[in-house]
């Protein structure tokens, strides 16, 4: 019976492998295999929002961008033919017209041509109320789109806003669709057809995702370098990595800051691995602070209202002790909100002072009661402490920020929830929509234009239960930031927001609106025999994939 | 089935006068000492349990104390258990957690032995239509995919002690309603029971002073058994990320945190000392189950295995 | 005489089934935060999103609705579809099933061939250092927890002695043809059928040992004993088939349990079946996929009962099906 079975398994695979064929070249082709820690339910970032999903969209595997963002916060067209502004015609004088010309000769990979019709087609997709894709908040300010002719696209905005240039970083092939009412169950919504040099052909889902290569690449014939992808999915990171160290795997998708002091070690001692890092500051974690009392920001917290609190909660934290002792030194300490991209404001962080935090909270009246824990006016300084579960490296620095703030005499109470909980919807009692929160740790801000990123700590953005759509961080209220807010997202005049977004950077660092724990390091590792991979600012080493080959 | 009820049959002959219950008593001892393995099962988890509530006391360290000097240290005479990432002693971790670990396990079997115990007793002396309807709810019970069920109720409401506690109970109380319903089926019938009732004694008192106690015995060795199966079913929970919050840990949760350690840094006393806490723990449990078995069902001694 | 009550059997299990989806739809639906919006904010679930997909999976229905219409479909063969994947539930669930299936009766037939002549071996050399090494390693496997059981074999002939495949069911960078093949799906089974045996066969062997205790106990294989018949004929034919009676409703138990149990090893050795499926929809709350799988396990306890109980009768002819 098990001999049977075994061979009825055996069976069963014949078609799991990607067909090995004869490389091109000498020197290039093969199969890369990557390992994928966290499986998404598709491949199309339309509509599926797990990070896996990033591979057949931004990361310009399958699906391209019209343009692709630059270090400095500026872009390159990709699809497009050239940046539309002012100086070239693409941008109408009042801002409200922007016109973008598409690169001639590109085709889908099943041969068809790409137009303008494909750009008419995804944004009526989005503004279809039968469509499940997702609905990026950029599209919310057009008004319409029209095609000019085969390689033109005209776009009406309700008003003049700086952030155009994040429209269509995913195209949808109109030639494959019925109608507008696209929802999660077509099958493009799980392998998305597209222009880039690879193209998925199978997808068993909890196993492995196949991908092979464009031969009609618009770019140059003789990219991707590599016959085919296999995206072979493993839940358990610890696995994946040991067996990426082991050599089953080419590389990894995609290892975290956590990650990093095993590898670097590994590298040390002779693995056959390369490990490279990115200095800069990418997504940063916060400690989001709840403003208001139960979700009205008419009414400030109990003890996080006072400013006293935040500012001993900001002074309190070891920040450097948690990257040397949990991230093996990995990671970077960042006081700006706004630290990465076009508008990037320079602030310090505070600087680990427990002395410091003390002082500021008994001349403010919080006198520490029987248990070391502070009392004032009969509450005690005890918060809520949430992130999402089932994290074990985030556990960690929980734990150290909670024995260092319990040193200064405020009680973190660590009860972590499943991700939706948290970040439900207003009418399913999301934490953070309806504010039943204290404390969240959360990461977020690697934006290359931060107008979005801003928006979600103003007014407007608090749901209640007349208006329930909104996404907030803190129920934070303060009229005099929104009015930036506001100013910043409606000019065209980039020196003016680089002025407006300073001072929001500011305002937002000395109101401790939220606090900034560390920056984490950014990084990739890669086994030696994979060639040609090189890291993008934004997106890491996903991008370079058209120029990986296997060494022979 | 058959064989429960014998095993209640001892105990229940008579009016259970005090002496002779002494006695009774006394005669179980005896048989449960004759099983060496379940005599040693019981000296280990008395100690485990002594070591747990006082321990923590006795040793010079903090569980929770984090202090980066002292990180992933192998053991050594100071800290024999080692230290883990954050620098604190595992063996004060160990005890601190084996309290956390006895605890949510007696608390789930205890609540599944109210339950059950509950059910049990109503459907066993109402009979008929109560009786019908509530076994058919213990059918539904047993039919649920068990492990499956656990892990949803935790994954859906977040890990907290009780969620832990009435996940593990929702799924284990079912062995011991049949238990007590067969075993108040025929005592109910019994010459002291129809005494009592003519004497005009009230339904409760006769259910709670005179038929309960004799039908207890089936249901401890049953409780036992439970007690291990919790702490299995808890630290499966804390290996798929559903355990408890830090900085509390379980022996489960400990072994959980201590995956990357052990694979990818060789810390082998991550692993080790948690892991083996848990396997003699229910190695014990599962002694004095079976050894209390025997006792009480001295004509099964020796013979019975029994599902953990 | 075992056709009716076979029947009688299959319909009394249909207000079970109702019973166990009306607990199981409404587990799901009492569960605190909706199912939508799992995954970080950074990822883009606006608000909006979370709307349109409420309406187009009709979570805005009133509950009764909501538990009509899936208990509709679930009998016209529409499962629902996933969320995560958009896919129907039931390609999805078939898509794994066959893995889970097969690891389970992987194990299951190690089990027996494990655990019954190590069973039957201990109890007739009872007090043998035979029977005192096999009781104690059934011990010991009932006490071991199965993950960390699987980390062990893991860490040491994986990464240490580098002798088995890590992770999944198929080598990925080489195509296998005809016996290596088999081979390589072989050494990618070992591991995984082990864990999940493990708890199995030492319970097993712990009830095969003890039903041919008490069997060889009784007068009438005295009596055969002292007609001298073989030891072998004894052993096999006369105790050998009323032992089994128990053990075969034991074993059959079982199978519900380690189809249960292929949660915690698909996850070890990222198996892409049933378990590994449903702890990765639990994590997203994929609700159609997830009552689902909890359908077909419940399924699947009912049937294994209903054979356990049939053979139960078939093998002991003193039950009779009235």
């Amino acid at each position: 019976m098990a001999v049977a079975l075994v061979l009825l398994l055996a069976a069963c695979a014949g078609g799991a492998q990607a067909p090995s064929e004869v490389p091109e070249s000498e020197k290039y082709g093969g199969t890369a295999v990557v390992a994928m820690v966290q499986e998404a339910g598709g491949m199309n970032e339309l509509f599926h929002d797990q990070s896996g999903a990033f591979l057949g969209g931004e990361a310009g595997w399958v699906v391209e961008p019209l343009f692709l963002a630059l270090p400095d916060g500026t872009y390159e067209p990709r699809l497009a033919a050239e940046i539309p502004t002012v100086d070239n015609g693409g941008v109408s004088r009042g801002g409200r017209t922007v016109t973008y010309r598409l690169r001639e000769g590109i085709t889908w990979s099943d041969g068809k041509p790409f137009t303008a019709e494909d750009l008419v087609f995804t944004f009526d997709v989005f503004r279809d109320p039968d469509s499940t894709a997702l609905v990026p908040v950029d599209y919310e300010l057009v008004e319409s789109v029209t095609a000019r002719d085969q390689l033109t696209v005209e776009v009406q905005l309700k008003e003049a806003s700086p952030t155009y240039l994040e429209l269509w970083k995913h195209v949808m092939p109109a030639h494959e669709f019925e109608s507008t009412a696209v929802t999660a169950e077509h099958p493009q919504a799980r392998l998305p057809l597209g222009t880039g040099p690879f193209v998925f052909t199978d997808f068993k889902a909890g196993d492995e995702i196949a991908l092979e290569r464009n031969p009609d690449y618009w770019r140059d014939p003789d990219l991707p370098y590599l016959d085919g992808i296999t995206l072979k999915i493993v839940p358990e990171l610890e696995v994946a990595t040991t067996s990426f160290l082991e050599g089953q795997y080419d590389t990894v998708f995609f290892f975290t800051t956590g990650d990093l002091p095993q590898l670097e070690a590994a590298e040390e001692s002779g693995a056959p691995i390369v490990v490279e890092t990115q200095e800069t500051d990418s997504w940063v974690e916060w400690l989001f602070l709840n403003h208001s009392a139960s979700g009205d920001p008419s009414v400030p917290h109990p003890v996080l209202g006072d400013a006293a609190i935040r500012e001993a909660i900001d002074f309190g934290i070891d920040r450097q002790g948690i990257i040397d002792t949990v991230l093996g030194g990995f990671g970077t300490l960042v006081g700006s909100p706004i630290y990465s991209g076009a508008f990037d404001v320079d602030i310090p962080p505070a600087t680990y002072d427990p002395d410091h935090a003390r002082q500021v909270l008994d001349e403010a009246g919080w006198e520490p009661g029987s248990d070391g824990i502070r009392v004032k006016d009969g509450v005690r300084a005890s918060l809520m402490f949430q992130t999402v579960s089932g994290d074990h490296t985030r556990e960690l620095y929980q734990q150290i920020i909670q024995q260092n703030l319990e040193e200064v005499g405020i009680e973190m109470n660590i009860e972590n929830v499943p991700s939706n909980i948290i970040f439900g919807g207003y009418e399913e009692g999301g934490l953070l929509a309806t504010g039943s929160y204290d404390t969240m740790m959360s990461r977020d801000g690697n934006y290359v234009d931060p107008a979005s990123w801003m928006a979600s700590f103003t007014c407007d953005s608090i749901p209640n239960e007349q208006q329930t759509v909104g996404e907030t961080y803190g129920h934070y209220c303060n009229p005099e930031f929104d009015e930036l807010a506001q100013q910043a997202a409606s000019t065209l005049d980039q020196q003016e927001r680089a002025e407006l977004y300073s001072q929001m950077a500011q305002m937002f660092h000395d109101e401790r609106v939220a606090i900034p724990i560390y920056s984490s390091t950014w990084g990739w590792a890669w086994n030696l025999q994979l060639q040609g991979v090189s890291p993008d600012y934004w997106s890491g080493v996903w991008p370079s994939v058209a120029e990986w080959y296997l060494a022979p | 089935m058959s064989e429960v009820r014998e095993a209640a049959e001892p105990v229940a002959a008579g009016d259970v006068p005090e002496e002779k219950a002494r006695s009774l008593r006394a005669e179980t001892w005896r048989q449960f000492r004759r099983h060496r393995l379940a005599v040693v099962g019981l000296a280990v988890l008395t100690l485990f349990t002594v070591a747990v509530i006082v321990g923590p006391w006795l040793i010079p360290f903090d569980p929770y104390y984090i202090d980066a000097r002292t990180a992933n240290l192998a053991p050594t005479l100071t800290h024999p258990m080692g230290t883990d990432e954050l620098g604190r002693d595992q063996l004060a971790r160990v005890l601190i957690g084996g309290r956390l670990t006895l605890a949510v396990s007696a608390a789930a079997v205890l609540v599944a032995l109210i339950v059950g115990v509950a059910v049990g007793a109503v459907a066993g002396y109402a009979g008929g239509f109560p009786d019908n309807a509530l076994m058919r709810v213990v059918d539904v019970f047993y039919a649920l995919p068990g492990l499956f069920i656990v892990i949803l109720l935790v994954a859906l409401i977040g890990p907290t002690f009780w969620t832990i506690v009435i996940a593990i109970a929702v799924l284990s109380w079912m062995n011991t309603a049949r238990l007590v319903r067969s075993s108040f089926l025929s005592l109910k019938e019994k010459e002291f029971v129809e005494a009592a009732r003519t004497v005009g004694v009230s339904d409760a008192r006769i259910v709670l002073r005179h038929i309960l106690p004799n039908a207890f015995s089936p249901v401890i060795v049953a409780a036992t058994l439970g007690v291990a199966n919790a702490i299995l079913i808890e630290s499966s929970l804390s290996f798929l990320g559903l355990g408890f919050q830090p900085p509390e840990a379980t022996w489960g949760g400990m072994l959980s945190e201590s995956k990357s350690a052990v694979i990818s840094l060789g810390q082998w006393w991550r692993g080790l000392f948690p892991g083996l806490m848990i396997f003699i723990t229910v190695l014990s449990t599962n002694f004095i189950g079976d050894g209390l078995r025997d006792a009480l069902d001295p004509r099964s001694a020796g013979n019975k295995g029994g599902r953990a | 005489m075992v056709g009716p009550y076979v029947v009688r059997r299959m319909l009394q299990a249909i207000p079970l089934l109702f019973g166990i989806s009306i607990i199981i739809f409404l587990m799901l639906q009492m569960a605190p935060g909706g199912p939508l919006a799992s995954g970080e904010a950074q990822a883009a679930i606006t608000p909006e999103k979370i709307e349109r997909l409420r309406a187009h999976y009709g979570l805005d229905d009133p509950l009764p609705i909501q538990y009509l219409n899936w208990l509709g479909g679930l009998v016209t063969g529409d499962w629902g579809v996933s969320y995560d994947t958009g896919q129907p539930v039931l390609q999805v669930i078939t898509e794994r099933l066959p893995t889970t299936l097969a690891l389970t009766g992987l194990a299951f037939a190690v089990s027996l061939l494990i655990a019954i002549p190590v069973g039957i071996l201990a109890a007739t050399r009872q007090y043998s250092v035979f029977d005192y090494a096999s009781t104690g390693l059934s011990f010991a496997g009932i006490a071991t927890p199965s993950f960390w059981f699987g980390l062990m074999l893991l860490y040491l002939f994986s990464f240490q002695w580098d002798l088995l495949p890590s992770a999944g069911l198929t080598d990925l960078r080489e195509d296998h043809v005809g016996f290596a093949a088999v081979w390589d799906r072989t050494t990618h089974l070992i591991m995984p059928v082990a864990v999940l045996a493990l708890i199995a066969t030492a319970n097993l062997a712990r009830y095969v040992r003890a039903s041919m205790l008490e069997v060889l106990g009784q007068d009438y294989v005295r009596t055969a004993r002292g007609s001298g018949l073989p030891e072998r004929t004894v052993i096999l034919q006369h105790a050998g088939k009323n032992a089994s009676v128990p053990v075969v409703t034991i074993a059959m138990l079982m199978v519900p349990e380690l189809f249960l149990g292929a949660v915690i090893t698909e996850t070890i050795f990222s198996i892409p079946g049933m378990g590994a499926l449903f702890v990765h929809s639990a994590e997203l709350r994929d609700y159609p996929v997830l009552l689902g799988i909890l359908v077909i396990a419940a399924v699947l306890v009912v049937i294994t009962n209903l054979v356990a109980d049939v053979i139960y009768g078939l093998l002991d002819p003193r039950i009779s099906y009235e």
